[in-house]
């Protein structure tokens, strides 16, 4: 009797799985180690949607809650706190507000309260109805538009010490106003216009005023080419004249956008301010309260004082602004 | 109904005071224009001569063109040992980190604000408006004596500050946001894809007509900006900076032709920005405040 073969049980697997195929063995193989159901969580899709806002809403609102909120709160108790020169310990006080009378009965505070107007008015009164004129007249599709829009916003967009310093040297006495003034008009001494107290504030001011020119008139353009056509040409067709237009449509249709510079202007009332930094960041004469602050902040790092100032312009002009704004927002309403 | 005079918004016609007031409009930026272009070449010109040139003959074109004067103040623009190549370096990352991180930042949480509805979205909302509304002054001091605490002063770290957009700067983005369709996200989720592909394979793609000028304004801010480099980068000043201080010295040591060179200098790379974009930001200011 013939011995039967035996075949290397090797052999049999490899045959096996060549007839199987690779992947059905393996399905096999871990059929026989059975792995533990994996619990999977399911996440809802509404709740994706949150994990998703809160994640991006995350790291603004803490870096609102410390550069804004932390950097504010620690302005407003800055005001009760004063430090200790001889020991460098912090101490809280309502002395502070003591001294920022004392500044105002004894120091520079009125004239520089004084700047700080005649630089708003510069910056309210007159930037905003010239920019609704400007805007107006560009919005009409006047001559030279094109140029005019884009020369119009070069100011805001050169280095504001580049600009300065150019317009310093074009006015000075060896500059090209000096070169006119001497040559042309024989003016015998050609002023250091912003070395010397009578002409710098008016010379910050004009300065101002001539490359404020623009004002808010790219804000105002915005608004202004909202306003539909029909509605102009409906007006038209009843007759009315370019200051009715400007009146009775134009400004109650931008009003939004008008009130809200208004609004904004008186909320940073004691804010105004010009390039002094710039020009006369020596000249006591031509300070606001905002640089009077910058300067404290920079020179002497003082805190206290600037803080518990601030606080009471805070303090003054939110009513005034919150005045401002209900009184704007009464204004060029329907029932 | 009776006209009393019939015109269309084309129609050129108008009354004598309508027309006074357009010509003295015209005349009043001519004249404007016509001034800040003639004082910008006459920087350009004296920039190029020598400075007895420029003293005895300030309106005259240059004999020579002294080229010499942008070497001089590219010398001179230096503060703290640091040269121009280094405030360079310092205006680049001072303004184009600000310019890509806020601009992201303040395009997301306006995506957030305007697309999705959440908890405490209308108290959030509110929160930004009053920030808008309140006016604060003293907070400069905290805010100086914070930026020395937290070690962000001198320090690349400043660009921390800018991950924000948490503020005034989202509404515009909230108004483009807003006025685009909800259905475009529903099509990503059919699609499969989740709220992040959605943001950003399909809005923020979308919102490129206000994110270039959005970022291009900031980066012209932050490129011009000496104040705020002036309290928190003293060791690592940039260009505008440089310049400020150049201003200063310039009041004692007289080479005027040399400083005019450092203004053009510091200027062109926002005037080369502004010549190749300034379609790009005038259409999207002009032509409704960058509502996209």
């Amino acid at each position: 009797m013939e011995k039967e073969k035996i075949e290397n049980p090797k052999s049999i697997q490899r045959k096996r799985a060549r007839a199987m195929g690779f992947y059905e063995l393996k399905r096999r193989v871990s059929a026989l180690f059975p792995k533990r159901k994996s619990r999977k969580k399911v996440i809802n899709f509404h709740t994706k949607q949150k994990i998703f806002v809160w994640r991006v809403l995350a790291i603004p609102i803490l870096n609102f809650l410390v550069f804004w909120v932390y950097a504010n709160l620690d302005a407003i108790t800055m005001a009760f706190r004063n430090i200790d020169m001889s020991t460098g310990m912090e101490y809280w006080t309502l002395g502070n507000f003591g001294k920022v009378l004392d500044l105002f009965t004894e120091g520079n505070m009125l004239l520089y309260g004084r700047n700080t107007l005649m630089f708003w008015l510069l910056s309210t009164v007159w930037a905003i109805p010239h920019s609704i004129m400007l805007t107006y007249g560009f919005h009409k599709k006047m001559a030279g538009r094109k140029v005019f829009r884009v020369l119009l916003y070069i100011p805001s967009i050169i280095c504001s010490v580049a600009l300065a310093g150019i317009f310093s040297s074009f006015i000075s006495s060896n500059g090209a106003v000096g070169y006119i003034l001497t040559n042309v008009f024989n003016v015998a001494r050609v002023p250091a216009w912003f070395a010397e107290q009578e002409f710098a504030l008016g010379g910050l001011l004009f300065y101002s005023f001539f490359f404020g020119f623009a004002g808010q008139y790219i804000l105002y353009s915005g608004a202004m080419a909202n306003i539909s056509n029909e509605i102009t040409e409906a007006a038209y067709m009843d007759g009315v004249t370019m200051w009715q237009e400007i009146l009775y449509i134009d400004i109650p249709l931008m009003w939004p956008t008008l009130s809200m510079t208004i609004v904004t202007s008186f909320s940073g009332l004691f804010g105004a301010s010009g390039p002094i930094l710039i020009f006369t960041p020596n000249m006591e004469a031509t300070w606001t309260f905002g640089y009077w602050i910058f300067d404290q902040v920079r020179r002497f790092q003082a805190y206290y004082l600037p803080a518990t100032l601030g606080l009471c312009f805070t303090i003054i002009a939110f009513p005034i602004a919150m005045w401002v704004k209900n009184v704007t927002d009464k204004m060029f309403t329907t029932e | 109904m009776r006209f009393r005079r019939k015109r269309d918004l084309l129609d050129k016609r108008r009354t004598i005071w309508e027309k006074m007031f357009f010509i003295l409009l015209f005349l009043v930026l001519f004249v404007w224009a016509a001034i800040v272009v003639y004082m910008l070449l006459w920087a350009f010109m004296c920039s190029l001569k020598t400075n007895l040139e420029y003293v005895n003959e300030p309106l005259t074109l240059p004999v020579q063109l002294h080229f010499e004067n942008f070497k001089i103040a590219l010398d001179k623009l230096s503060v703290n040992n640091i040269g121009f190549l280094g405030m360079l370096w310092h205006s680049l990352w001072q303004s184009v980190g600000p310019a890509l991180i806020s601009t992201t930042m303040a395009l997301l949480v306006g995506y957030v604000f305007a697309q999705y509805q959440f908890p405490g979205k209308a108290f959030l909302f509110g929160v930004i408006v009053f920030t808008m509304l309140i006016p604060l002054y003293g907070s400069m001091a905290a805010s100086y004596r914070l930026m020395f605490d937290l070690k962000l002063a001198n320090s690349y770290l400043y660009l921390i500050k800018c991950v924000g957009g948490f503020g005034g700067g989202m509404l515009v983005p909230y108004g483009y946001f807003k006025a685009m369709p909800k259905e475009m996200r529903e099509a990503v989720y059919v699609d499969g894809g989740s709220d992040d592909i959605a943001f950003w394979k399909v809005y923020f793609p979308l919102s490129r007509n206000i994110f270039i000028p959005l970022a291009m304004l900031t980066f012209i801010a932050e490129w011009n900006d000496f104040q705020n480099t002036l309290l928190y980068f003293d060791k690592m000043p940039n260009l505008a900076l440089g310049l400020y201080y150049f201003q200063q010295e310039i009041q004692y040591v007289v080479n005027n032709p040399a400083y005019f060179a450092g203004t053009l200098i510091v200027m062109a790379p926002v005037v080369i920005l502004f010549i190749f974009a300034s379609d790009k930001i005038m259409g999207q200011l002009y032509s409704g405040g960058l509502k996209g």
